[in-house]
């Protein structure tokens, strides 16, 4: 099988029964002392199902086992086959395995294993253990309710996920480890291969634009560059001054992130430097959801207002002589231009609805989603800040539980449809227009990738649609 | 939008036709709305503004208000019925010195809160002990040098009755002992006045959530014991408390689903951590 076909396809399979029947001269004794006893051996061609599509495979039956061609059994399963000093090796992108015929002995990554039958020589070729080979080559081998095996190239990623960011052909989710930390790794939506991107004590990894870099902080607050490709960490800040939501710069050149444990400073850090740098440092507290214009000059965030409460501090406890008016507790719009002289934050809305999934389109206008909890039953709608000011409704018909943008800036959101399925409908602003690309009993996020693919979390699962197909590739 | 991804929607709206048609049954997932209303601890509110802006992501229907007066106007909020949860750096729901308990309130640890004694970075001392302390709060020791320190009156900086901080420092760190009055005392009403008071006077000693020691001030040794996280951990460095979220009997609904999230690991071994708290399943080790 074409190594690019065969990865092209996913999902589980469902194996056919070997056709083969005929039978090997027979081995006698324990498998180790077994030195090439096939010549007798019948080799027949066998259909077995690797990642969804069968396959024909040389097979041998040898001490009551059944053994596959090592050269084409390597093919299906997308691994490079080479023979070096009499030995051969397989070789992914995470394994190399090396046998000999006549040898139960298996080196895994440099680790001994061993298969149950010895491998052996027929027809100029190698045979060994089908299973053994799948599961060393950090595959699957499953059984079927009918009792047939299922063979899968690469094990699934299993666990549940969240945070889907794209990186060029793969996706960065985040998994807790069995200590509850979030680790991120990267998927590779063609061979599905996973590699941990992160380190233990780290928080989520923000790609740059050019897919180049990732920054992230471990729980002390320290800011580490990682190259994504390579997986090379750089320790870049000891800075230890509470920092959260980073935001890459259009060019790459500067970091923008919320400074303090109330998100009152935004500051910027030059990734290769370490510089920081404070950018806005008007005290206002508990800002969040930031937004960079291209330029770096202007910024859009939320600030939620926390409540001052009024308390008579000579009363006695038992009189609970305390008013709070939680009315005022109010999240607002806010812009910052710092290219205006004597700059200050601007509020784009006054309203007391609930806000949320703040997001800025191309074109300078604003979405987020609303809920106005004083109204009974109201949904929580996508709306729209336009450049003269004016908040109005987009798709009013939908009730917004997740909130993006796709590539092209367009805003894109979950919601559910008229069976309660919920649906990622992506919006014209233009029109209101929506347009549905996945539909699933539960959808948490999404992230849309620049050749048109989108990374969805359903069920936290990662699952990919694209090129006319929707393919899950955790479990 | 250029056509190749006009084409791509179009594709991936295909995709989406045939799924429903491949899928019969489908329930979305059960929505949780409503506004939750926190008061109580200044020390904690950093923190439950950061887990209901995490929350509202999952759930954008719920609103989460907070203040901040100090941790006794926690429990009274609750008990008053002005808010559905009393943030409160003390477990409000049995007596500790100073304070009876709130009947029928129910605390639920949400963080481990470490807390250091501080001195201005002018003051010549780097470590004292619970006993030294204990005469210096009570205001028996006045001067320096008695510390080992140079020859200079001592500023001492507390905050008001009421504060979870002052409880749990006097409880931990001052061994219950009582904090006294004076010309050479100055009460600061919020933990942000704590620390500017003792960056900016000199010779003054204070008490504050570790969170919030600078690099303008300096955190002092108890007994010789830093006051790290890991030190908490370890259990060598006594100065902590947990802080509570107190509710009217057991927690419900959307006031549930809240505290679950600032329980759960995602938040405690996520954002808390790099608030520089502790979480709570630290300390069951």
């Amino acid at each position: 099988m074409n190594k690019t076909k065969k990865r092209a396809i996913m999902g589980m399979v469902v194996a056919s029964a070997v056709v083969t029947t005929a039978l090997a001269a027979s081995v006698a004794g324990a498998a180790p002392a077994v030195k090439i006893a096939a010549a007798g051996a019948s080799v027949q061609n066998a259909s077995v199902t690797i990642d969804g599509v069968k396959v024909s495979l040389p097979s041998i039956v040898a001490n009551g086992s059944t053994l596959y061609s090592v050269h084409d059994a390597a093919d299906a399963l997308g691994a490079l086959f080479t023979v070096e000093n009499g030995t051969i090796v397989l070789i992914n992108e995470n394994h190399r395995l090396e046998l000999k015929a006549g040898s139960t002995a298996l080196n895994v990554n440099g680790q001994e294993e061993s298969f149950q039958v010895a491998p052996q020589e027929a027809a100029r070729q190698t045979y060994a253990e089908l299973d053994k080979l799948v599961e060393a080559l950090g595959g699957e081998v499953t059984t079927e309710a009918s009792g047939d095996k299922a063979y899968v190239s690469v094990k699934p990623f299993s666990g549940p996920v969240s945070n889907p960011r794209w990186f060029g052909s793969n996706v960065i989710v985040s998994k807790a480890n069995d200590n509850g930390d979030n680790v991120d790794y990267k998927i590779s939506t063609y061979s599905k291969t996973s590699q941990q991107l992160s380190a233990e004590d780290a928080y989520p990894v923000v790609v740059s634009p050019n897919g180049k870099y990732g920054i992230y902080t471990n729980s002390k607050n320290e800011v580490f560059l990682q190259t994504v490709a390579t997986g090379a960490v750089t320790k870049i800040s000891g800075d230890t001054e509470i920092k959260s939501e980073f935001v890459w710069s259009a060019d790459n050149s500067q970091v923008f992130f919320l400074l303090t444990d109330k998100g009152t400073t935004i500051a910027s850090i030059d990734p290769f430097t370490g510089a920081i740098k404070k950018v806005v440092d008007d005290k206002v507290e508990y800002k969040s959801d930031l937004h960079v214009s291209a330029d770096g000059k202007k910024f859009t965030y939320l600030v939620t207002k926390a409540v001052s409460a009024k308390v008579d501090s000579k009363a006695d406890i038992d009189k609970d002589a305390i008013e709070i008016d939680f009315s005022t507790a109010t999240s607002q719009v806010m812009a910052f231009d710092t290219t205006q002289k004597d700059a200050k934050a601007v509020a784009l809305t006054k309203t007391n609805d609930n806000k949320s999934f703040l997001n800025v389109l191309p074109d300078g206008k604003i979405v987020f989603v609303s809920a106005d909890l004083e109204a009974k039953d109201a949904k929580a709608l996508l709306k729209v800040i336009g450049t003269d000011g004016s908040v109005t409704d987009l798709a009013a018909d939908l009730d917004v539980t997740f909130s993006t943008l796709t590539v092209d800036g367009k805003p894109a959101v979950v919601a559910a449809d008229a069976s309660g399925k919920a649906n990622l409908y992506v919006i014209d602003p233009a029109t209101s227009g929506k347009t549905s690309v996945y539909a699933a009993d539960d959808i948490q996020e999404a992230a849309f990738a620049q050749d048109g693919k989108v990374a969805v979390i359903s069920n936290d699962q990662l699952v990919i649609i694209g090129n006319g197909k929707t393919v899950q590739l955790t479990k | 939008m250029n056509l190749f991804k006009k084409i791509s929607l179009v594709a991936l709206a295909s995709v989406f036709v045939l799924s429903v048609g491949a899928n019969s049954v489908a329930q979305a997932k059960e929505t949780i709305s409503g506004k939750i209303t926190v008061n109580g601890s200044t020390a904690l509110l950093p923190l439950t503004l950061q887990a209901a802006k995490e929350f509202k992501k999952k759930n954008p229907k719920v609103m989460i208000a907070a203040s901040g007066a100090g941790s006794v106007t926690g429990p009274q909020a609750v008990r008053k019925g002005v808010a559905n949860i009393g943030a409160c750096d003390w477990d409000a729901s049995t007596d500790v010195p100073g304070f009876k308990k709130f009947d029928g309130q129910v605390a639920t640890p949400i963080a481990v809160i470490p807390f250091a004694a501080v001195v201005n970075k002018n003051v010549g001392v780097d470590s004292l002990t619970n006993a030294q302390l204990k005469d210096i709060f009570s205001g028996k020791i006045k001067n320096w040098k008695d510390v080992g320190g140079k020859d200079a009156d001592i500023i001492v900086v507390t905050r008001a009755f009421g504060s979870g901080t002052r409880v749990n420092f006097q409880q931990k760190a001052l061994e219950g002992g009582d904090i006294g009055s004076g010309s050479n005392f100055i009460t600061a009403a919020t933990s942000g006045n704590m620390k500017t008071t003792v960056e900016t006077k000199e010779n003054s000693i204070g008490y504050i959530d570790l969170v919030y020691v600078s690099d303008k001030m300096k955190a002092l040794k108890i007994n010789n014991v830093e006051p790290t996280i890991d030190n908490v951990i370890n259990g060598k460095y006594k100065v902590w408390g947990y802080g509570y979220y107190m509710t009217k009997g057991e927690p419900k609904g959307a006031t549930k689903a809240f505290i679950d999230y600032i329980t759960s690991k995602t938040f405690q071994e996520g954002s808390l951590k790099k608030m520089k708290f502790i979480p709570v399943s630290a300390m069951k080790k």
